[in-house]
């Protein structure tokens, strides 16, 4: 870009700019709090230690591990950062999904949850648990989620097609009823769990403790993955919110752009519930306010919403740990804070006479 | 400069059982300024989105070389612009951002804007009169601004038929008038085609050729004067007219006020 043409928008130049530092600045704040966040804990760990015990991991340089006791490397390797790397990329990824969501469905208050693939995860998860405890199986909760997950789109999907077409209004209405029914079919998997209900609960709730380099071989992928893939097609997202007509006068392939975003926006949000259960809000507000306070360009606001969203839910997470030993469910915290919250932002950003957030 | 923009051969379109539009024959040619005309109903924005290829008729062919509803969807949007009354965005984009959606079809996925876009962007929002609140959200904007930065972003697709659906009615009438001698000087620099749906008579009689549609026919298809005649009011709006000849016309109707 010459300086003239700078020159005629400065400001325009100058705001992308600042949005390249916050990024910047928030991934060097989520870097520093996963060191803080692997010191946390029972047992004591003195950061340099952590910093030692990470950097003769990933070298794969066994000399620099031989100071440090064996125990404190399990728990930093094997307990803490399975569980504090789940929750980055969990929050990342919802943060992103809501984002393609709120796009794709031209409704700032659509959040990965929208269109029912959430439900579907639940369902599988919450299936896999009830056989496992009746007839004794070993099947894997965040697997069934996952699988389910995905029929779960898939059925949306036909029933919109079926239903006139894949636009907007079909795919929210066919994911409500869809929703319904897994719900109803969840409280039923409850229902005949009897005694060993509270496995199913604890799961739905979301949460991240106990989780292991399995799932975050499911999860990372996910979302690096679909976030690239949705961060390099992101014109044709912001393109998507001005409707289809004006969307296709403008050279995009409507149908396949929208099919494109509903498989990573599902694949993302089923591999985080896979791995965390559902942990509300995350993907509803993260994306919501950084498109009011800085921009609605998805260009800007896909990598902004992953970082923000991950620092959040490691803060969340963080704070779970430290007020209680029984550990609450982080999805419990996040909604118990981001609801209030999310109804201060609505007041005070409604526009009185459009009533437009 | 009588080469042909599009080529309507026997067009039929209908919504389920109800036909909109029937055999519609004409010849639109490049760089004329073409208002389509109509009472409500009477199938103009129908006929609009099959000339501009985002439908498809039932029967008959639309021709800009090739037939538009099989050109490549990213190829029409470079030749084609489509400016809707009826969009809207709740979205907080700037004008600029909004405006810079325009590029879309000429960039490529992967690379940056380049200054000559930048430029282009530039000169569109000047010819749309919005250079100065560029970086203000679309959300807060009065629907006249926002007709003008949907003006702007079609320039600069740089299509070879700009094609308007009411789009600048919601215009005061210095705006109106200064939007319309924008795009004749922009149509003398870049032989542009514009086809426009309109309700203000007065504008239409600006225009180079004036389509009329009656109940989903053509009713008359020339330039104004010629078809702008007492019986073409009364048969095709059902109004009484009276003909100034070499002044233009003016609407004669019994009109009774109730207060």
């Amino acid at each position: 870009m010459n300086e003239k043409t700078s020159q005629k928008f400065p400001e325009y130049f100058k705001k992308n700019s600042h949005f390249l530092w916050y990024g910047l600045i928030l991934a060097a704040v989520t870097v520093v709090l996963l060191i803080f966040s692997l010191a946390m804990g029972a047992m004591e760990i003195r950061p340099d230690t952590i910093i030692r015990i990470l950097a003769g991991k990933i070298s794969g340089k066994s000399e620099i591990l031989e100071s440090i006791k064996a125990n404190q490397i399990a728990v930093v390797w094997e307990i803490r950062l399975p569980r504090i790397l789940c929750g980055l990329f969990v929050g990342s990824g919802l943060a992103i999904s809501g984002c393609i969501f709120q796009s794709l469905l031209r409704n700032p208050l659509a959040d990965p949850y929208t269109i029912g693939v959430s439900t579907g995860a639940a369902f599988g998860a919450s299936l896999a648990i009830l056989l496992n405890i009746t007839f004794g199986f070993f099947l894997s909760s965040t697997a069934f989620a996952f699988t389910f997950a995905f029929f779960t789109l898939v059925l949306v999907i036909l029933i919109a097609q079926k239903g006139g077409g894949m636009f907007t209004s079909n795919l929210i209405l066919s994911g409500i009823i869809i929703s319904s029914i897994l719900s109803s079919g969840i409280s039923f998997i409850k229902m005949i769990a009897g005694e060993n209900v509270s496995a199913i609960v604890f799961w739905l709730m979301g949460s991240l403790p106990s989780r292991q380099w399995s799932d975050i071989r499911l999860v990372a992928p996910v979302v690096l993955i679909g976030g690239l893939i949705a961060w390099i097609f992101a014109d044709d997202l912001n393109i998507m919110v001005l409707g289809d007509e004006s969307a296709q006068t403008l050279g995009v392939n409507t149908q396949r752009t929208r099919l494109i975003y509903l498989i990573i926006g599902s694949a993302i949000t089923a591999a985080c519930v896979s791995v965390s259960g559902i942990i509300g809000f995350v993907g509803l507000i993260v994306p919501h306010i950084l498109r009011f306070w800085t921009t609605g360009n998805n260009r800007i606001l896909i990598p902004l919403s992953a970082v923000t969203g991950s620092l959040i839910l490691c803060l969340a997470d963080n704070t779970v740990r430290l007020i209680s030993n029984s550990e609450i469910p982080v999805g419990v915290l996040t909604t118990l804070i981001g609801g209030p919250f999310f109804i201060y932002i609505f007041l005070k950003k409604t526009d009185k006479q459009t009533g437009v957030l | 400069m009588n080469e042909t923009a599009l080529e309507i051969k026997n067009i039929h379109f209908s919504y389920g059982s109800s036909p909109v539009l029937f055999d519609i024959n004409c010849a639109i040619r490049k760089n004329r300024f073409v208002s389509l005309i109509g009472p409500n109903g009477s199938g103009k924005s129908t006929l609009l989105w099959l000339l501009c290829g985002i439908r498809k008729p039932q029967n008959g062919r639309i021709l800009h070389n090739v037939d538009v509803s099989k050109m490549d969807i990213l190829e029409r949007a470079k030749r084609f612009a489509v400016i809707t009354q009826k969009e809207s965005n709740q979205f907080p984009f700037t004008c600029l951002e909004t405006v810079m959606l325009g590029l879309h079809p000429h960039r490529s996925r992967f690379s940056s804007v380049t200054a000559s876009q930048m430029e282009q962007v530039w000169n569109a929002m000047k010819i749309a009169g919005i250079q100065q609140f560029a970086n203000r959200n679309i959300m807060h904007i009065s629907g006249g601004e926002f007709q003008r930065v949907i003006i702007a972003r079609a320039i600069v697709q740089q299509p070879e038929i700009l094609f308007m659906d009411e789009a600048i009615s919601s215009l005061d009438i210095s705006e109106k008038i200064r939007i319309h001698k924008q795009l004749r000087s922009l149509m003398a620099e870049t032989g542009m085609t514009v086809v426009s749906i309109s309700h203000d008579i007065d504008t239409v009689s600006l225009s180079d050729d004036v389509m009329a549609l009656k109940k989903g026919a053509l009713a008359a298809f020339g330039p104004p004067d010629t078809v702008f005649t007492e019986s073409f009011f009364e048969n095709v709006f059902n109004v009484k007219a009276e003909i100034l000849p070499g002044k233009g016309f003016f609407i004669r109707d019994n009109i009774e006020y109730v207060i």
